[in-house]
């Protein structure tokens, strides 16, 4: 075995900086600005680092690095920052805290020609950053909101009272891929068949009726369930129905039950969703 | 800190905070006009706490209805 040796480094490597070809296609002017647009649904207030790399006129790399504010909450905003002259060697977007997964902030970072407000120029690199794996220019990725995976979580929704159907909405700035559905539905004692659907309707139109497999007695307590690769079957306490593959719902759409033979003391619990979230630009 | 409310229009109950603390915005639901759901209306006084800006820029929710309280 070798013996660790310590040595200290010296710079060795110098760079032509008159006459020669850049270093980097993309050439930015004390005009134009980098540019982060985001859309969240953040539970906490979080921050992200832009960073970004630039070969100056003179030789020396300028390290720029700017930190962009989040409030909790769903919502979307612009960050701009100016830069200096020269040539983008890499720029980044990454969030401060540990541990954040990806889906929480979608982000597309662009360099505006002219300013702040001026033209897109170039996207050097969107989608969902999360703290292990942060956006990056050059070789990283330029997808929409809906490339890629978003962020899975359950939605608890809203319990309604007997004789009141469950009707849950897509949050504005949401799209939400609907992977399964369940709630309680309590039958009164009045006699006759409840037969149920989960119905899909983007506020004013329902495009989809998904049919549970089996009817409901009265005097029941019958867990009732819709998935995405689901069937429709009916086993003792459980009836479940299926819901259409890649079941992408854009804000404001609904996911609401009805059913036929429903009495006014029927009782359904909160609907408990487990859905896939994107960000709606 | 969840905290769980009453909607004074459609009675329904929930929390503001999905378990994974992320804000839950209570909408009431529509009334069916046929028995297959299929035509509906929307409630009189219906709540939707769906946020939208007002002119000051802060958030509101889109439709008050009739408020609600906290349980």
């Amino acid at each position: 075995m070798g013996e660790l040796v310590i040595r200290p480094h010296t710079r060795l490597v110098t760079y032509a900086t008159r006459e020669v070809m850049p270093p980097s296609g993309v050439a930015v002017t004390v005009d134009d600005a980098l540019n982060l647009f985001t859309i969240r649904n953040l539970v906490n207030p979080e921050t992200v680092s832009v960073t970004t790399r630039l070969l100056l006129p003179d030789g020396r790399v300028q390290l720029q690095r700017e930190t962009v504010a989040f409030a909790a909450g769903v919502g979307s905003g612009n960050a701009s920052f100016l830069l200096a002259e020269g040539w983008l060697l890499s720029a980044s977007v990454q969030f401060d805290v540990a541990g954040l997964a990806r889906g929480f902030v979608f982000g597309l970072l662009s360099l505006r020609i002219g300013g702040p407000q001026g033209p897109v120029g170039l996207v050097l690199c969107s989608g969902y950053p999360s703290t292990s794996q942060p956006l990056s220019w050059p070789g990283g990725e330029v997808g929409d909101h809906l490339t890629g995976r978003g962020r899975t979580r359950v939605v608890v929704g809203t319990d309604p009272v007997a004789g009141v159907q469950i009707s849950e909405t897509v949050p504005v700035g949401l799209i939400w891929r609907l992977i399964s559905w369940v709630a309680t539905l309590v039958t009164s004692g009045v006699a006759g068949n409840r037969q149920g659907a989960l119905l899909l309707d983007d506020g004013a139109n329902v495009f989809h009726a998904a049919v549970q497999g089996g009817n409901i007695t009265a005097t029941q307590t019958i867990t009732v369930s819709y998935a995405e690769g689901g069937q429709d079957a009916a086993e003792g306490l459980f009836v479940q129905g299926a819901l259409p593959a890649n079941c992408l719902l854009n804000p404001g759409f609904r996911i609401r039950t009805t059913v036929t033979g429903f009495d006014g003391g029927d009782n359904w619990s909160a609907p408990v969703m487990r859905v896939e979230e994107f960000m709606h630009p | 800190m969840t905290a769980r409310f009453r909607c004074l229009a459609c009675f329904g109950e929930y929390s503001d905070k999905c378990p994974d603390g992320s804000v839950y915005f209570h909408a009431c639901p529509p009334l069916d006009i046929d028995q297959a759901g299929l035509v509906f209306q929307e409630a009189i006084n219906k709540r939707d706490e769906n946020p939208v800006a007002d002119s000051g820029g802060a958030a509101r929710p889109r439709l008050e209805g009739l408020g609600r309280v906290r349980l």
